[in-house]
């Protein structure tokens, strides 16, 4: 799922660059639907995609896709298995500073 | 410097993830006892937290990266020992039962991972690992942590 949100961002933004001005108002339509989408299935909270949704659409096809932003929210919404068996929202345990490391494997 | 110095009202955590499932972590924090349990976590073996964090496979370092990497062997004891056991060393055996076929390589067992310091929704800190055995250093994040805690 966090994969998609991400795709979708990402889909989003490209559109931006590869229609420009001349796509304009049909862009805007396009992205605020987009947005809506978003924003009402995964509860988006990005201000790297509303950046990039709500700015510049008819002016400027500058996309500035925020990495840090999705991924520290992709990063709290990461649903993780705890000792006993139950999962866990990283974010319902992570404060507002927090530190998180990511362990490698050989197996 | 061989051990983190956390202001616990101020920075939560170190919260570690590895891949794997409740009965293998179990069988971990079994065999380390020093290690809290509340603060070790797996991601399941699709790896999905692992991707989200763009965190790559053994297979994706890049040769020239992997030879400016000095590996150190692990120091145990107190935090930094655990810490750097954990980072090092220790391994859940991610992959998933009944899955492995012979021949083929789990994809679980060639995860490369990262340490971040998160301060709300940013970033202050990033360290993804090149290769395995490759960790950051604790100096590194102590001053990011010290230089957030005053802020």
């Amino acid at each position: 799922m966090r994969v998609t949100r991400y795709a979708l961002s990402s889909i989003l933004s490209v559109g931006l660059v590869a229609l420009g001005r001349r796509e304009c108002h049909a862009l805007s339509r396009q992205v605020a639907g987009g947005r809506n989408f978003l924003s009402s299935r995964y509860s988006f909270s990005s201000s790297a995609l509303k950046a990039s949704t709500e700015q510049s659409v008819c002016s400027v096809p500058d996309v500035d896709v925020d990495d840090v932003s999705l991924k520290v929210s992709a990063l709290k919404e990461a649903i993780l298995t705890d000792h006993k068996g139950d999962a866990i929202r990283l974010g319902d345990k992570m404060g507002d500073k927090s530190i998180v490391v990511f362990l490698r494997h050989l197996g | 410097m061989s051990k983190l110095q956390l202001s616990s009202d101020k920075v939560s955590g170190p919260y570690f993830i590895s891949i794997g499932d409740a009965e293998k972590l179990g069988v971990f924090l079994d065999s380390n006892p020093n290690i809290p349990r509340e603060i070790v976590f797996v991601d399941s073996y699709d790896r999905s937290a692992y991707s989200s964090m763009g965190l790559g496979l053994i297979t994706d370092a890049d040769k020239e990266d992997v030879k400016k990497i000095k590996l150190t062997a692990p120091e145990m004891g107190g935090f930094g020992g655990w810490w750097k056991y954990l980072r090092n060393a220790a391994t859940l055996a991610p992959i998933e039962k009944d899955k492995t076929k012979f021949g083929s390589i789990p994809t679980g067992v060639l995860q490369l991972g990262g340490t971040y310091l998160i301060n709300g929704d940013d970033i202050v800190y990033e360290y993804k690992d090149v290769v395995p055995g490759d960790t950051p250093k604790l100096e590194d994040l102590q001053r990011e942590i010290d230089s957030l805690i005053s802020q």
